[in-house]
């Protein structure tokens, strides 16, 4: 199922965002290593990138695939401003991870509030990738740990995983269309889709009020309430596609000022 | 000669009190509902997706009018056959409590005319008490809560209606909650063509409801033959259209039992009514 959701939603981004160009993690700069091999300057090229971060807007396909709920995909607007302020304008219902899209970057913008380890190499689907481990330098912070997967000669960041006390491990993976990020280091290299994959075991939902008759005898009914309807492995995933529509002009700053006026 | 009884029968429905309690009823149930979820609904709407909610987030309000008129055809659809039998129960059994029906047979109308012009009046009073629910549920919940996706939580989970397919299925859902409870309209007429009072027949029904309903819940393999072939079983089918995808072959087949119910009494009502003897 896994494998299916991930089909259907890379095709959803490709063929949503006018897809033409394939969607890839950034194999030929990765074989390109040179450089950053050390985690200060990985972590130094990272902070640049996320102070760069300061307003964003984006039209958004967010597909869902959650055990125990049906809800079809959907195209919303987002935006956020730095530091902490997130919007998903939809028409429609949209089920969303706890933490917005760009909080990574906020955590990466203050280097004080954390140490980081090189933990060696890894590979984030076919591509090399180096893992850089963060841990607070304080003990009052809800996340524990985050581990990042980047791309060793530009330090794009190809996976993430934090772990918080309060919402426990959500990985990140994040896909661009661009095989090379910019060169200048406080460029913005934004991805064009992320996948959100948490752990969903523990979902309960209440049973229904009243049985559904076409669903079986009461027997097979509550069978059926144990059953996930999706995503067997009992993970919840959600995936964002993004089409950039500004990027630090101001558009998120006018759409909270006139959210807020309204 | 039908259409004038027909409408003569209507008329008589309309002139008796009792027949307004039902709208009294669904009124005064659906104004309970709305302030209760309107001053609480938002408890009720984490109650549901607390679970959900400590991994992931809902954009945008579940607590809608369209999730509201749901839940008040949920909770209501359950009472309607009472107010339906309290009504239909008598339309035989009240004419020959009160000595009318030998009058009314003196006319140059067949019993089977007759009789049939009496489950006429009980479709028309069952589709006109039916559309009172509908506008409670699906117009002023809307005007009060305003509209959405429609969240329905079924034995296999949380499932997300978007807002513009939500109209169309309600509509359905009615179309099939008509055909149950126009069955409980037929079967307190037939049962009201056995009796001389009003009170039989309405117990009648509610006890025929009650059996119908225990031996469709309890989940004892015996029953698991007959299960699919009461009509109480059948009475949520309406329920079916809010799934996705809709179960169209399932919900064809509880129109066609439904159906052969109604033909089904109906032809027991004429042939008792026709060979009745009526002393009064």
């Amino acid at each position: 199922m896994h494998g299916s959701f991930r089909l259907v939603f890379v095709g959803l981004v490709c063929l949503g965002w006018s897809g033409s160009m394939p969607l890839a993690h950034a194999q030929k700069s990765a074989s390109a290593a040179a450089g950053l091999n050390n985690a200060e300057a990985l972590v130094d090229r990272l902070v640049q990138r996320s102070l760069s971060l300061r307003d964003l807007a984006a039209e958004v396909q967010v597909q869902a695939d959650v055990p125990r709920v049906k809800i079809r995909p959907l195209s919303a607007t987002m935006h956020y401003l730095a530091p902490d302020r997130f919007h998903l304008q939809s028409p429609r219902l949209a089920l969303l991870p706890r933490q917005n899209p760009m909080e990574l970057f906020e955590f990466l913008k203050k280097p004080d509030g954390y140490r980081s380890m090189l933990m060696g190499e890894d590979q984030v689907g076919r591509q090399r990738a180096v893992l850089l481990t963060l841990l607070p330098t304080g003990t009052g912070q809800d996340w524990q740990l985050i581990r990042l997967w980047l791309q060793p000669s530009t330090a794009r960041i190809l996976q993430a995983e934090i772990t918080r006390r309060s919402l426990g491990t959500v990985q990140m993976q994040y896909f661009y269309r661009i095989a090379i990020p910019p060169a200048d280091p406080a460029g913005l290299d934004l991805p064009d889709s992320l996948l959100f994959e948490m752990d969903a075991s523990s979902l309960k939902l209440p049973k229904a009020l009243t049985a559904d008759l076409h669903r079986g005898s009461p027997k097979d009914g509550s069978k059926m309430a144990q059953r996930p309807l999706q995503a067997p492995d009992g993970k919840a995933r959600v995936a964002m596609g993004f089409r950039w529509i500004s990027k630090n002009q101001g558009a998120a700053a006018r759409f909270f000022k006139t959210q807020k006026a309204g | 000669m039908w259409w004038t009884a027909l409408r003569n029968e209507s008329v008589k429905i309309l002139a008796k009190p009792r027949s307004y309690l039902g709208f009294l009823a669904i009124t005064l149930l659906v104004g309970v509902i709305l302030l209760a979820l309107a001053l609480d609904g938002k408890s009720y709407i984490e109650f549901v997706t607390s679970s959900l909610q400590q991994s992931l987030t809902v954009e945008g309000s579940m607590l809608n009018g369209y999730l509201v008129g749901f839940i008040i055809l949920q909770m209501l659809v359950v009472h309607l056959p009472l107010l339906v039998a309290l009504v239909t129960g008598d339309l035989v059994s009240g004419e020959a409590a009160m000595g009318t029906l030998r009058n009314l047979l003196t006319r140059p109308l067949s019993r089977r005319g007759l009789l049939l012009s009496k489950y006429g009046a009980a479709a028309v009073y069952t589709l006109v008490l039916l559309l009172w629910l509908g506008i409670m549920a699906v117009m002023v919940s809307p005007w009060i809560f305003g509209v959405g996706d429609l969240a329905v939580l079924s034995n296999e989970g949380l499932q997300i209606l978007p807002a513009e397919e939500v109209l169309p299925r309600f509509l359905q859902a009615f179309g099939v909650a008509f055909a149950a409870l126009y069955t409980v309209a037929c079967l307190s007429v037939t049962l009201s063509c056995f009796a001389d009072n009003s009170i039989g027949p309405i117990v009648g029904t509610m006890a025929i409801i009650m059996v119908f309903t225990l031996v469709g819940t309890l989940d004892v393999a015996l029953f698991d033959q007959i299960r699919p072939f009461l009509f109480t079983t059948h009475m949520a089918a309406w329920r079916s259209l809010f799934l996705d995808p809709v179960p169209w072959g399932d919900i064809l087949f509880s129109m066609v039992l439904l159906g052969a119910h109604w033909v089904l009494l109906i032809g027991v009502g004429l042939w008792t009514f026709e060979r009745k003897d009526i002393l009064t």
